[in-house]
């Protein structure tokens, strides 16, 4: 009990010296600042892709109606109508279209045309770069022709029918053809994990932030790591023997972690980023117990706070490039079974990661503990 | 003037004790900036595998109109060219997925053909997995919306004429081989939809290709990442050195130029033995790397080294800035970071700067960051313009000038 009261009484004191220091107080504020401002532009008017959508005729009302088809409401795609294809084709030119869409003039009559049987060309497309996303997003070119396309090969069947009159007028017509919806889905999207199912927000935009987040709450235990070594050149815990200074190490690297943490769930409630309150605990728990284990060892293997400024900058990059933040690298997976952010990531949508990151945390707690008692059993600084 | 001789050997030789592991690290970092890069772009992949997005099929494909349906797809339809399907069972497809070897699966249930022959309601699931690969499943989800609007529109014109044709004496025989010519109709007008439009390919101009971007970017990336590593020569613990040479009447404007120009020096260097390693790579490996055919050997690499020095003096200087903001070594090493993060990302180099909103695109023209990447980017577009050297030239001076005038103020603030 008494053991127990003097753990937390280390906690208690290592957390408020956290809380005097200003950097330290920088990068806390930063999580929800980020979460803000990731959220705040992801509702802005964007666009992955950006199309130009144009008519070779501007007074050919048919097109106009397409082109307004075609424009509808995307999360991916931006589209720019303009008044000319030439002024289409400039965007391309000029790089603030990646493609531009130039509807034929005439074209009611070629979709007549091409429900008859011929493929003649309905619309020019200018690309800069064909890019998969290019390629694929030109479904949308056609899907916005095809409902005209198959409504007028409708028509020519139902032509040789012998039928009454009545049945034969366009509100008839159109009546017996509109039993499906269009908005009838024959895709239903789900996720492999239906608690991240339930979270709300895909945007492309903010689909980066929980690992941004999760690289911050690292940083923040590099930043406690980088307080203890500086403690260790002044000699603070020098009356401290070995093994209980590592514990201090990991008490203090731990009390930096669970405060971002704190922060990080916070900012992750608000962003529409929170799966369900038993995922994220035990996740968030798990990465929190990693992060200390991995950067208490940074600081026993550094062992001076020079050495470790040094391998900073390494440590944040590797953990941005090759965890799932930005990019899905499939390569060095050696190199990122060491960083804790990877497996939390990847434990987000894959709770089966969880004895892996229980024994992460095993082997990063015992390595640290072993490398910092090895350099100091002798007393050395 | 001698005064500043004397103070600039005495940095450049501070400089040279701490190359040697600015250099070790900094060749760490290149190493792993390489290697991401040339992961990202899967150099050893054909031209069409990189492409294509891989999906997963997962379903009882002994229905025979199903695999014919996907037979068709795979060999005759255009989505060939950007999508794979997979056929596989659902626990491969869920284990790849997990692997993220796949982006998704569909998962056809078995009554999904007789379904749609029927006109009854059934649905294909499409089973994704979160995190960054969200770009890839919203463009999916895209085309899938696309593609249910095409097969309503053919159930509508199929069913509408069977209804009609149900109210004549069309004898089924007739009725029979009609349903199906216009169901191959149907079919017909989606397999060759690509025969509705011209592609016509006006190549990246002035503008840089997905490739050529992401080398321009992570070229900046390196310089500011370069500059980080700089912590232990750039980190003053106090100034009473600096308070020292005030007194003696060398100000901080001498001081600040003295003490940035090795730092220049030392990123300028790394820089060039960066180009000069790349243009051997190129060379030794014999690699293609057609992003940047108008490069042709070790001498326009360097070149462009030296081309770039402009935007590494740029950032360098907005470094060297927040240097003069903190003291001691933890908060400078913080402040890096979170400067090189936030300005890497507003400016798009982690992500492209087109698929950010206007406001923020807009903005990044203004942070040096952004500056230095429109300079080095119209170097590799032919679209080189003296006006933006001198803006880059023209931003740096002022970032430096207000780097002396923190000097200044923190030597005032500091005198007991």
């Amino acid at each position: 009990m008494k053991q127990i009261r003097q753990i937390c009484t280390w906690y208690r004191i290592l957390l408020k010296r956290l809380l005097k220091k200003p950097s330290f107080l920088v990068i806390l504020a930063l999580i929800p600042l980020l979460a803000l401002a990731m959220t705040s532009i992801s509702d802005e008017k964007g666009g992955f892709l950006h199309i130009a959508v144009a008519a070779e005729d501007p007074t050919d009302s048919y097109a106009q109606t397409v082109i307004d088809r075609i424009c509808a409401e995307s999360e991916l795609v931006a589209y720019e109508i303009c008044a000319t294809p030439e002024e289409a084709r400039a965007a391309v030119s000029n790089g603030s279209a990646d493609t531009a869409w130039i509807l034929e003039e005439d074209l009611a009559e070629k979709i007549e045309t091409v429900a008859g049987g011929k493929m003649i060309k309905l619309a020019h497309v200018v690309v800069g770069e064909d890019t998969t996303f290019v390629r694929t997003a030109r479904e949308r070119l056609f899907g916005a022709l095809y409902a005209d396309i198959s409504y007028e090969l409708y028509l020519r069947y139902v032509d040789e029918l012998t039928l009454p009159e009545e049945l034969l007028t366009e509100e008839a017509l159109r009546s017996n053809y509109e039993i499906f919806s269009k908005d009838r889905q024959i895709v239903e999207f789900t996720y492999l994990d239906a608690e991240v199912a339930a979270a709300k927000n895909t945007n492309y935009l903010t689909s980066p932030l929980r690992g941004l987040l999760a690289v911050l709450m690292l940083m923040c235990g590099l930043a406690g790591t980088m307080y203890f070594l500086t403690n260790e050149r002044e000699k603070t815990f020098a009356c401290l023997p070995p093994f209980k200074r590592v514990c201090v190490f990991f008490a203090n690297n731990l009390a930096a972690v669970s405060l971002a943490a704190v922060f990080v769930t916070v900012a992750l409630v608000f962003s529409d980023n929170y799966t369900s309150f038993g995922q994220e605990t035990l996740l968030m728990a798990l990465y929190v117990l990693m992060a200390t284990g991995f950067c208490t060892f940074i600081g026993a293997l550094c062992r001076h706070l020079n050495g470790l400024a040094l391998c900073l900058p390494v440590v944040l990059v590797l953990a941005v490039a090759l965890s799932p933040v930005f990019f899905n690298i499939k390569a060095f997976e050696s190199l990122q079974a060491l960083l804790p952010p990877y497996h939390y990531l990847y434990g987000v949508a894959d709770l089966s990661r969880v004895p892996a990151m229980a024994l992460y945390i095993a082997v990063s707690f015992v390595g640290a503990g072993s490398f910092y008692w090895l350099a100091h059993r002798n007393g050395e600084q | 003037m001698r005064k500043f001789g004397t103070y600039l050997r005495t940095q450049f030789k501070r400089s040279v004790r701490h190359y040697p592991a600015i250099l070790a690290f900094t060749l760490l970092l290149a190493v792993g900036v390489v290697l991401i890069l040339s992961s990202l772009f899967q150099s050893d992949a054909s031209e069409e595998d990189r492409l294509r997005v891989k999906l997963g099929l997962v379903g009882d494909l002994s229905n025979s109109y199903l695999d014919l349906g996907v037979m068709l797809v795979q060999n005759f339809d255009s989505s060939q060219y950007y999508l794979e399907f997979v056929v596989t069972d659902r626990e491969n497809a869920v284990e790849r997925l997990k692997a993220r070897e796949l982006l998704g699966f569909v998962e056809v249930p078995a009554d999904f053909v007789d379904a749609m022959m029927y006109g009854r309601d059934s649905s294909v699931k499409y089973v994704a997995i979160s995190g960054p690969a969200v770009l890839g499943s919203l463009l999916v989800e895209e085309v899938a919306a696309t593609i249910s609007e095409m097969v309503s529109e053919s159930q509508n014109g199929l069913y509408g004429y069977i209804r009609y044709a149900d109210k004549t004496d069309i004898d089924r025989a007739t009725r029979s081989a009609k349903i199906e010519e216009l169901n191959i109709d149907y079919v017909e007008r989606i397999f060759m939809r690509d025969k509705t439009y011209e592609v016509e390919v006006i190549g990246q101009g002035n503008n840089l290709s997905f490739q050529s971007y992401y080398v321009c970017a992570f070229c900046m990336l390196m310089v500011l990442l370069m500059g980080t590593v700089c912590v232990n020569l750039l980190t003053k613990s106090d100034l009473s050195l600096s308070r020292l040479l005030t007194f003696r009447r060398f100000g901080s404007t001498g001081q600040i130029l003295a003490e940035y120009l090795p730092f220049l020096a030392i990123i300028g260097v790394n820089l060039l033995l960066f180009f000069a390693a790349a243009g051997v790579a190129v060379g030794v490996f014999d690699l293609e790397l057609s992003f940047l055919q108008t490069l042709e050997g070790f001498g326009d690499y360097l070149l462009l080294g030296l081309a770039m020095l402009p935007s590494a003096v740029l950032l360098t200087a907005l470094q060297f800035f927040l240097y003069e903001l903190t003291t001691g070594i933890v908060s400078a090493v913080l402040l890096q970071i979170l400067a090189t993060l936030a300005l890497a990302f507003a400016s798009g180099y982690l992500l492209p700067l087109n698929s950010m909103p206007p406001v923020l695109a807009a903005a990044s023209a203004y942070l040096p960051t952004g500056l230095a990447f429109s300079y080095a980017a119209s170097l590799l577009t032919d679209s080189f313009a003296v006006g933006t050297l001198a803006s880059v030239l023209a931003y740096a001076a002022v970032i430096l000038a207000a780097a002396v005038a923190v000097r200044t103020v923190k030597i005032r603030s500091s005198r007991v």
